[in-house]
C-alpha cells in the first residue's frame, strides 16, 4: 500500500479514557471506571461551551473524545469497539485503522465465503451473470453491507464507502457492470488508504466505470462525453474549477480508446484514440501518435489529481463526510494543502482531518443517514452475524436499506448519495428509521443472532428503573439522556424513576423501550 | 358525562390538540425561513401568512380549491427529440441515422412534430385537447450541461444560488395556508423544488404511512425525545407523527382505480396511483411530485422497437394516461407536468445514445391544459439554429410553470416564485 505520510504531529489524544468514556465502558462491564482526564480536548478547547467558529454548536450528545472518533471514524458503536478505542487509546486505535492490514477481520472473511462473486475474476464474472438470480453486484451490496455491520476494520469501511460514493457506479446495475466486484476489491479497497492519484488512475481502467459512464464506447471519430464530463465535475476538480463545453470535449477525446476487452479487462484501443492537439484547463498534450494515447490519458489523469481545485473538492467532501455539513473554509484550506502536501496521500490527509480543532469541536454536527442509521442500530444492539447461511438476513437488510432510499453502493446518479443531513431527513424516512429499530429490537429480521434485550443492561445491575433506563441508554449510545429526555422514558414506562426494577414488569416493554432510544437523537445524531 | 359524550369530548381534544401541534410545526418553519431569509432568501413579503386553518380544506366546487399541480420530474435528462419528434425537419434524421424515430411510426401531433409511438397511450389525450406540448425549452446560461448544476437551477428555479428555497416551496406560500397534506412528494425524501418550510410531505404511498406498534403512548414518547432540540430533524419527527395520525383514515378505505385502469407495475405506477388517491380523497392536495428515472441514456437508446428509450417511455405514456383515466372528470382540477435538467444533443454519438444538451420537451396533462397544441417557439434542427450542437431553450421553462401555478393553485403574482424572472406566458392554460 501507498503511504505518504507526513511527519507525525504531536499527538493531541491522549491514551486514557475520559470519566464518560470510563461510564460508558463501566456499563458494558468492560473496564472500571477510568480516572484519566480528557484528551483532545486538551489543546484548551471549551467542547460544551468554546465556540471558535461562531456557529450554533448545541448538542445533546456527549462532548467525550472517544466517543465523538467512535461516531464518526466507524459505523456505529459496539462494546467490542469501545472496549477497543478505549484500551488502545484513541490515537492507537486510529494508528490501527489507518493500516487495517494489521487488523485480524478473519471472522467477517469467513462470513464473505457465503459470497463467491467477490473472489472471481473479471470473466468468470461475465459468465456467471449469465442466467444468475442472483448477480455478482447483488453478492456485492450484501457483502458491503456485511462489512460495515461486522468487520473490525472500520474506518476502512467508512473509506471504501466515501471512495465508492465518490466513483458512482450504481450496483446492482445490468450485465455491464457483473465486473463490479473487482472493482471493489482491486480499486476502490486497495487504494482506499493509498493515494488519490493511483486511485483515481485505476478507476480510470476498471471496467466497471468504462462501461458505466460509457468510455468503453467512445471513440475519436465519434466520443462519448459521459465519463469526460464526469471525470471533471464529479470526480476531480469540480463545478467550480471554471472548466468550458470545449474542455469537456477535450477531457473526452483524451480517453478515447480507453475500454473494456472481450475478457472483462482493461483494452487500450489505439485506433479509437483521438490525436490531435488537447487542452483542458491548464494541461495540454500534442497528442499526435495513436499509440501514444495510453500515456496522454495517465498524464492527463494524473495532472488532474494533483490539481488544487481537485484537492479543494476532494477536501470539502472529505470534511462534509467527518466534520459537519458546512465546513468551514478554513479547515478545506488546510485539508487541501495536506493532500497536495502528501502527493494526495490519503492517511496523512485522514490524520489532518483528526487533528483538526474543527474535527474535535463539531460533536453532533452530523446526522446518521438512513443507512448509518440502520447499521448502527445492528451495531449498538450487539446482533451477530447468522450462525448459518448470512444470504437471506442480509438481503432482507438490504431491503430495508433500499426502502429507506441508501441501499449499499446504490445511487442512482453518478454524483453519489449526498453527504448532508437535509435530504434525507423527511416523514418518509422518519417513519422508515423508527420501523427498523422496532423489527431489530422484536428480531423481525430472521437468521441474525440477537442479544437477549435485558442483557444489554445486566453487567451494571440497576436496581431502579431509572438505572435501567440510564444503563439502557449508556449502552447503546455511550451517554445518559438529559434529564428531560430521560423523563420521557420513565414515563413511557408508566412509572417512576426510583421504583424497584422488576423484571417481571418491565422487560415485556424492551423492545419498545430499546426501540425509543434508536429513535431519539442520541442515536441519529453522529 | 355518558361514555359517549366523554368519547366525542376526547375526539374533540384530539382534534384540537392535532391543530395546534400543527400550527406550532408550522410556525417553527416560519421561524426557520426568517433564518433562510438572511442565507439570501428572496420574497420575504409574505411572512406569517403560513399559518394552517384549516384541518381538510375539502374541495369546493369553482372555488378552485380542490386543485393540484404534478409535477413528474424526469431524472437523467429526457430526451425531448425522441418524444416529441420533429418529423418534419430533414436534418432531423441526418443527426440521427440510427435511433431517430421514422416519421412513419409516429403518431400524428401537427404539422412539425410526432409523438414517439411508445407514448401511443397519450394520444387520445392529445386528440381530445387536454394534452399539450412546450418543446425548445430551456432556462437559460445557468442550466448547464451538468446533472446536478441544471438540476439545482430548474428545481429552485433561480439563478442566485444562495436562494435556497424551491419554486414549489415558494409558490404555495404565495398560495397561502394549507393542510397537512397539502404538499406531497411520493418518495423517500423531497425535491429541491419542495425545499424551505420543512412542511413538506414525503411518503411511499398512502399504504405504508404505519408504525409498528405504534401506541399512543408511544407517539406521546417520541415526541418528547426530541423536545427541547433546536434541529431539522425534529420538526420531521412532529410532521411524521402528524402524517401518521392524519393518514389513518385515509388508509382505511382500500384504493380502488376506477373501473378499466390499471397502472403499470413498478415505483412510478404505483407513484402516481398514489396521487390520484390523494386527488380523490379530497385532503387538500395542492402540489405533488414524483421522480422518474433512467433518461441518462449515453448508449443503446434504440432500437424503437424494444430498446432503452423505447422501454422508459412507455413507462411514462401508460401511467401518465392510466392516471388520466383514473382521475375521470377530476382531470378538470388537475394538471400534470413533466421537466427535466435538460435536454440531449440533436446529433447522436458513437454509442448508439445522445450525450446531455440544451433545450427540452414538457408533456402538460389535464383539463385545464390548451391541449392538442405545441405551444411557444420552435427554431428547428438546421445547423444555423443549434447553439453548441443543442436546440435552444427558447421557452422559458419559468414561464410554463409560473403560467401553471397561477392557474393550479390560484397565485397572483408570480414575482416571488420566480424572483428575477419577467413573466411572459405561453398560453398553456385555458
Amino acid at each position: 500500500m501507498h503511504e505518504n505520510e507526513a511527519p507525525a504531529q504531536p499527538p493531541s489524544g491522549g491514551q486514557l479514557p475520559s470519566a464518560r468514556t470510563g461510564r460508558a465502558l463501566a456499563a458494558t462491564g468492560a473496564l472500571a471506571v477510568g480516572s484519566g482526564a480528557v484528551a483532545l480536548y486538551a489543546a484548551g478547547l471549551d467542547p460544551i461551551g468554546g465556540n471558535p467558529l461562531g456557529t450554533e454548536r448545541a448538542t445533546v450528545l456527549d462532548p467525550d473524545a472517544t466517543l465523538h472518533l467512535i461516531r464518526r471514524a466507524s459505523f456505529g458503536m459496539s462494546t467490542a469497539l469501545l472496549t477497543d478505542v478505549t484500551e488502545k487509546g484513541p490515537r492507537r486505535w486510529l494508528d490501527e485503522q489507518l493500516h487495517p492490514d494489521r487488523i485480524d477481520d478473519s471472522d467477517v472473511d469467513a462470513l464473505l465465503a457465503a459470497y463467491p462473486a467477490l473472489a472471481s475474476s473479471a470473466a468468470q464474472l461475465q459468465q456467471k451473470y449469465a442466467g444468475a438470480r442472483r448477480t455478482p453486484g447483488d453478492e456485492l451490496v450484501a457483502a458491503t453491507l456485511a462489512r460495515q455491520l461486522w468487520s473490525r476494520r472500520q474506518l476502512l469501511e467508512v473509506m471504501t464507502d466515501f471512495w465508492s460514493n465518490h466513483f458512482n457506479v450504481t450496483t446492482p446495475g445490468g450485465p455491464a457492470y457483473a465486473t463490479k466486484p473487482v472493482e471493489d476489491a482491486a480499486v476502490i479497497r486497495r487504494h482506499a488508504l493509498g493515494t488519490f492519484e493511483d486511485l483515481l488512475l485505476a478507476d480510470a481502467t476498471s471496467p466497471a466505470m468504462l462501461l458505466h459512464l460509457d468510455n468503453a464506447s467512445s471513440r475519436g471519430d465519434d466520443p462519448n462525453e459521459n465519463y469526460g464530463r464526469e471525470l471533471l465535475e464529479l470526480h476531480t476538480v469540480g463545478i467550480e474549477a471554471g472548466y468550458t463545453e470545449a474542455d469537456v470535449r477535450d477531457s473526452a477525446y483524451a480517453l478515447t480508446g480507453w475500454g473494456v476487452a472481450p475478457d472483462s479487462t482493461f483494452l487500450f484501443t489505439p485506433e479509437a484514440h483521438y490525436t490531435g492537439p488537447l487542452r483542458v484547463m491548464s494541461w495540454s498534450a500534442a497528442n499526435a501518435e495513436a499509440a501514444d494515447g495510453f500515456k496522454v490519458g495517465a498524464d492527463y489523469l494524473r495532472h488532474l489529481a494533483y490539481h488544487p481545485a481537485t484537492a479543494r473538492h476532494l477536501s470539502t467532501k472529505l470534511a462534509r463526510r467527518f466534520v459537519s455539513d458546512e465546513p468551514s473554509t478554513e479547515l478545506v484550506d488546510t485539508l487541501a494543502e495536506s493532500y497536495l502536501a502528501a502527493s494526495s496521500g490519503i492517511i496523512a490527509w485522514l490524520r489532518t482531518l483528526f487533528d483538526s480543532r474543527e474535527f474535535a469541536t463539531s460533536v453532533g454536527q452530523k446526522v446518521r443517514r438512513p443507512l448509518e442509521d440502520l447499521v448502527a442500530t445492528v451495531r449498538a444492539l450487539g446482533i451477530g452475524p447468522p450462525v448459518d447461511d448470512p444470504v437471506p438476513s442480509l438481503a432482507d437488510l438490504v431491503r430495508r436499506s433500499r426502502d429507506l432510499g441508501q441501499a449499499p453502493l446504490g445511487a442512482a446518479a453518478p454524483t453519489g448519495y449526498a453527504d448532508v443531513a437535509a435530504p434525507w431527513l423527511s416523514s418518509s424516512i422518519a417513519l422508515g428509521r423508527w420501523n427498523d429499530h422496532r423489527a431489530l429490537t422484536a428480531e423481525r429480521v430472521p437468521g441474525l443472532a440477537y442479544p437477549e434485550l435485558a442483557g444489554l443492561a445486566a453487567d451494571s445491575e440497576p436496581q431502579t428503573v431509572g438505572e435501567l433506563i440510564d444503563a439502557l441508554t449508556t449502552r447503546l449510545t455511550g451517554q445518559v439522556f438529559r434529564s428531560d429526555h430521560r423523563q420521557v422514558l420513565v414515563e413511557f414506562l408508566d412509572t417512576d424513576e426510583d421504583r424497584l426494577y422488576v423484571a417481571a414488569q418491565v422487560d415485556g416493554d424492551l423492545p419498545d423501550l430499546i426501540a425509543l432510544i434508536l429513535d431519539s437523537p442520541y442515536h441519529l445524531l453522529r | 358525562m355518558n361514555l359517549a359524550e366523554r368519547a366525542l369530548v376526547t375526539a374533540a381534544e384530539r382534534v384540537a390538540a392535532d391543530a395546534e401541534r400543527r400550527t406550532e410545526l408550522w410556525s417553527r418553519g416560519f421561524t426557520r425561513r426568517r433564518f433562510l431569509a438572511g442565507a439570501g432568501m428572496v420574497g420575504a413579503a409574505a411572512l406569517g401568512s403560513q399559518l394552517v386553518t384549516t384541518r381538510y380544506s375539502y374541495a369546493a366546487p369553482g372555488t378552485g380549491t380542490g386543485r393540484a399541480l404534478v409535477v413528474v420530474f424526469l431524472r437523467g435528462g429526457f430526451d425531448g427529440l425522441a418524444a416529441v419528434v420533429p418529423a418534419g425537419d430533414p436534418d432531423y434524421l441526418t443527426a440521427r441515422p440510427s435511433i431517430g424515430v421514422p416519421a412513419e411510426v409516429l403518431l400524428p401531433l401537427d404539422r412539425r412534430f410526432g409523438l414517439h409511438p411508445a407514448l401511443g397511450g397519450l394520444h387520445g389525450f392529445w386528440t381530445s385537447g387536454q394534452l399539450g406540448i412546450v418543446h425548445a425549452v430551456g432556462g437559460g446560461p445557468g442550466v448547464t450541461r451538468s446533472h446536478f448544476q441544471a438540476m439545482d437551477h430548474v428545481e429552485r428555479g433561480v439563478d442566485t444560488p444562495s436562494t435556497r428555497t424551491g419554486w414549489l416551496e415558494r409558490a404555495l406560500e404565495a398560495a397561502g395556508p394549507g393542510t397537512t397534506f397539502r404538499s406531497v412528494s411520493e418518495g423517500t425524501s423531497l425535491p429541491s423544488s419542495l425545499a424551505g418550510l420543512g412542511t413538506a410531505v414525503a411518503l411511499r404511498g398512502v399504504d405504508l404511512v404505519t408504525l409498528n406498534r405504534g401506541s399512543e403512548r408511544m407517539t406521546t414518547a417520541l415526541r418528547g425525545l426530541f423536545s427541547g432540540l433546536d434541529h431539522v430533524a425534529a420538526d420531521q419527527v412532529d410532521l411524521a407523527l402528524t402524517v401518521l395520525s392524519e393518514a389513518q383514515a385515509l388508509r382505511a378505505t382500500p384504493y380502488v382505480p376506477v373501473k378499466g385502469v390499471s397502472y403499470p407495475a413498478g415505483n412510478f405506477g404505483s407513484a402516481m396511483s398514489d396521487v390520484a388517491r390523494l386527488v380523490k380523497a379530497d385532503v387538500g392536495l395542492r402540489v405533488a411530485t414524483v421522480d422518474v428515472g433512467g433518461w441518462d441514456l449515453h448508449s443503446n437508446a434504440g432500437p424503437i422497437e424494444d430498446g432503452d428509450m423505447t422501454y422508459h417511455l412507455t413507462g411514462l405514456g401508460n401511467t401518465l394516461a392510466a392516471f388520466g383515466t383514473d382521475l375521470g372528470e377530476r382531470l378538470a382540477d388537475v394538471t400534470v407536468v413533466t421537466m427535466s435538467e435538460f435536454g440531449r444533443r440533436v446529433a447522436e454519438n458513437g454509442s448508439g445514445g445522445t450525450d446531455h444538451g440544451g433545450g427540452n420537451a414538457m408533456l402538460l396533462l389535464g383539463g385545464r391544459v390548451a391541449g392538442g397544441l405545441v405551444h411557444g417557439g420552435w427554431p428547428g434542427l438546421a445547423t444555423e439554429a443549434l447553439v453548441d450542437g443543442d436546440v435552444p431553450g427558447v421557452n422559458d421553462y419559468r414561464n410554463v410553470l409560473a403560467e401553471l401555478a397561477r392557474a393550479q393553485l390560484g397565485i397572483g403574482s408570480v414575482a416571488s416564485v420566480f424572483p428575477g424572472h419577467s413573466y411572459v406566458p405561453l398560453g398553456v392554460v385555458r
